[in-house]
C-alpha cells in the first residue's frame, strides 16, 4: 500500500464514527485509534523476492493530516514500548499468555525492581501454546516496577514493566 | 534413500555426544549470531526439556533429539504459533515416509502421534524484544527405543516399535530437515491458508466428536479450528469455545 492510499484511509476515518481500524495486508499492518489514541505503522519485514515494496518502512506520522481537535501521539518506532512519566517507558507484552518472572520455579527471577537492564537482556518469560518466549529489554534503564505477578494470564499490549530510561 | 538437499536447514551441522538440551546449547551460543538453519543434534540430553517440569525421556543413540535455529523475523510475535505448525507438518510428512500405512496425527498444541500413541513433540523458544528476533525449534522424536517407563510405555510408541525395523537416526532427521525447509519457505511466503488447511486436516479431533476435560468436567466437543494466535476453537453443543493449552485436556 503507497502513503497515498494511507492518507485516504486516515481521511475517510476521520470523518467516520470509526474509533479504531486495522487493516492487515501481506506486507505491512496499519492500525489507527482515534481520539486519544494513536497512529501506528507496523512495518513487516518484506520478502526479498518482492524489493519494490520496502519503501514501506518507516512511514512518518502525518499530523497535518489529522484534524485539529484531535490528539495524535505520535506513534512510536518500537510498538511495545510507550512513554509514561518524563523519563520512564512502559515494556508492554507483544502477546496473550502467561507471564513467568523466572526461566523455572525454581530459579532466580530475570529482574527485580531496582535492577540496571541494558538493551536485549531478558526481562520475563511468556508463555502461549507451549512456546516459551523470552522477552527482551529494548532500552537500557532501571526496573521501577513490575506491574504483572508471577504466573499470571497477561493480554496483548498489557504494560509488564515500568523502566527508567538511562 | 535419496539423499534430500536442503538449501539451509542442517547445512551447518553440531553433533554432540551429550548436553543438556539443545534448545539450551543454542540458547547458549546464539550470541555467537550462528548461521540460520543451523541444528544441533545431541545423541544423549540429561535435561532434556518435555512438558514442563517434566522431562523428555530418550534413551543414549536411539531416538533423535534436536534443534533447528532460525531467525523469523518477518513474523509478528502474535503469528509465532505458526512455528508450532510447520514443524507439526515437517514431522507428519517425514513419518509419513517411514510410516505409511499408520494413522499419524498432529495433536495440538506441540505433539505428534501415531495410532494414538505419542511418538514425538515440540518445544519452541523464541527471543522477543518488539520483534521475533530468533527462535529455537526443539524436536523430540522417539526412533529405536522400544521399552519406555512403565508409566508411559502404553502410551508411548516409536518407528520401531511399530515396524519392528531399526532406523538410521541421520537419514531421518535429513527428511525433516527437507521438509521443515519446505513449511518454513511457504510461510516466509504467507501462504497462511494452505498451512493452516494442511494442520487441520492431519489435526487429532478435528470436525470429529472427541471426549475433553475442561474446568474438571467431561465434554464432548468438535474442534472446529485453531485460531492464529494458537488457541483451540471447540464447539460444545451450539456455543464454540477457544482454549488455552491447559484450559482443556484431550481424553484420549
Amino acid at each position: 500500500m503507497d502513503l497515498k492510499s494511507i492518507l485516504e484511509i486516515i481521511r475517510t476515518v476521520n470523518k467516520s464514527d470509526l474509533t479504531e481500524l486495522e487493516i492487515e495486508e501481506k506486507e505491512f499492518k496499519i492500525k489507527i485509534k482515534k481520539g486519544s489514541g494513536s497512529y501506528e505503522v507496523i512495518p513487516q519485514q518484506v520478502l526479498p523476492i518482492n524489493p519494490v515494496l520496502s519503501t514501506n518502512v518507516n512511514l512518518p506520522v502525518l499530523p497535518s493530516q489529522t484534524s485539529a481537535q484531535e490528539t495524535v501521539t505520535p506513534s512510536e518506532s518500537k510498538a511495545s514500548a510507550s512513554t509514561t512519566k518524563a523519563n520512564t517507558i512502559l515494556i508492554k507484552s507483544p502477546m496473550i499468555g502467561t507471564f513467568y518472572r523466572s526461566p523455572a520455579p525454581d530459579k532466580d527471577p530475570y529482574v527485580k525492581v531496582g535492577d540496571i537492564i541494558t538493551k536485549k537482556q531478558v526481562l520475563c518469560l511468556i508463555e502461549a501454546m507451549k512456546l516459551f518466549n523470552e522477552i527482551e529489554s529494548e532500552v537500557d534503564g532501571k526496573i521501577v516496577r513490575i506491574l504483572v505477578e508471577n504466573a499470571q494470564p497477561v493480554e496483548y499490549d498489557q504494560p509488564l514493566f515500568e523502566v527508567e530510561l538511562i | 534413500m535419496i539423499q534430500k538437499e536442503t538449501l539451509f536447514i542442517g547445512k551447518s551441522l553440531l553433533i554432540l555426544e551429550e548436553t543438556d538440551s539443545t534448545n539450551a546449547f543454542l540458547q547458549r551460543i546464539l550470541k555467537d549470531n550462528p548461521v540460520e538453519g543451523s541444528v544441533v543434534w545431541a545423541h544423549a540430553q540429561y535435561a532434556g526439556k518435555g512438558q514442563a517440569a517434566s522431562h523428555w525421556e530418550s534413551e543414549k543413540n536411539k531416538n533423535l533429539t534436536f534443534s533447528i535455529l532460525l531467525y523469523p523475523k518477518f513474523l509478528n510475535p502474535s503469528e509465532i504459533f505458526y512455528l508450532n505448525k510447520i514443524t507439526s507438518l515437517a514431522i507428519y510428512k517425514t513419518l509419513n515416509v517411514f510410516l505409511p500405512h499408520q494413522k499419524i496425527q498432529i495433536k495440538w498444541p506441540n505433539d505428534l502421534y501415531v495410532n494414538q500413541k505419542k511418538i514425538g513433540g515440540i518445544l519452541i523458544e523464541n527471543n522477543i524484544d518488539y520483534r521475533l528476533n530468533s527462535s529455537i525449534i526443539g524436536i523430540g522424536l522417539n526412533v529405536n527405543q522400544i521399552q519406555f517407563s512403565q508409566w508411559i510405555d502404553y502410551k508411548t510408541t516409536s518407528l520401531k516399535k511399530i515396524t519392528n525395523k531399526e532406523y538410521e537416526l541421520t537419514t531421518i532427521l535429513q527428511e525433516i530437515c527437507y521438509r521443515f525447509e519446505y513449511y518454513y519457505q511457504a510461510l516466509k511466503a504467507h501462504y497462511w491458508d494452505s498451512i493452516d488447511r494442511e494442520y487441520l486436516q492431519n489435526l487429532m479431533g478435528y470436525q470429529e466428536l472427541g471426549t475433553y476435560k475442561v474446568d474438571n468436567q467431561e465434554i464432548q466437543g468438535t474442534i472446529i479450528g485453531v485460531h492464529k494466535d494458537g488457541r483451540l476453537a471447540v464447539q460444545h453443543h451450539q456455543e464454540v469455545k477457544n482454549y488455552f493449552f491447559k484450559e482443556i485436556e484431550f481424553l484420549i
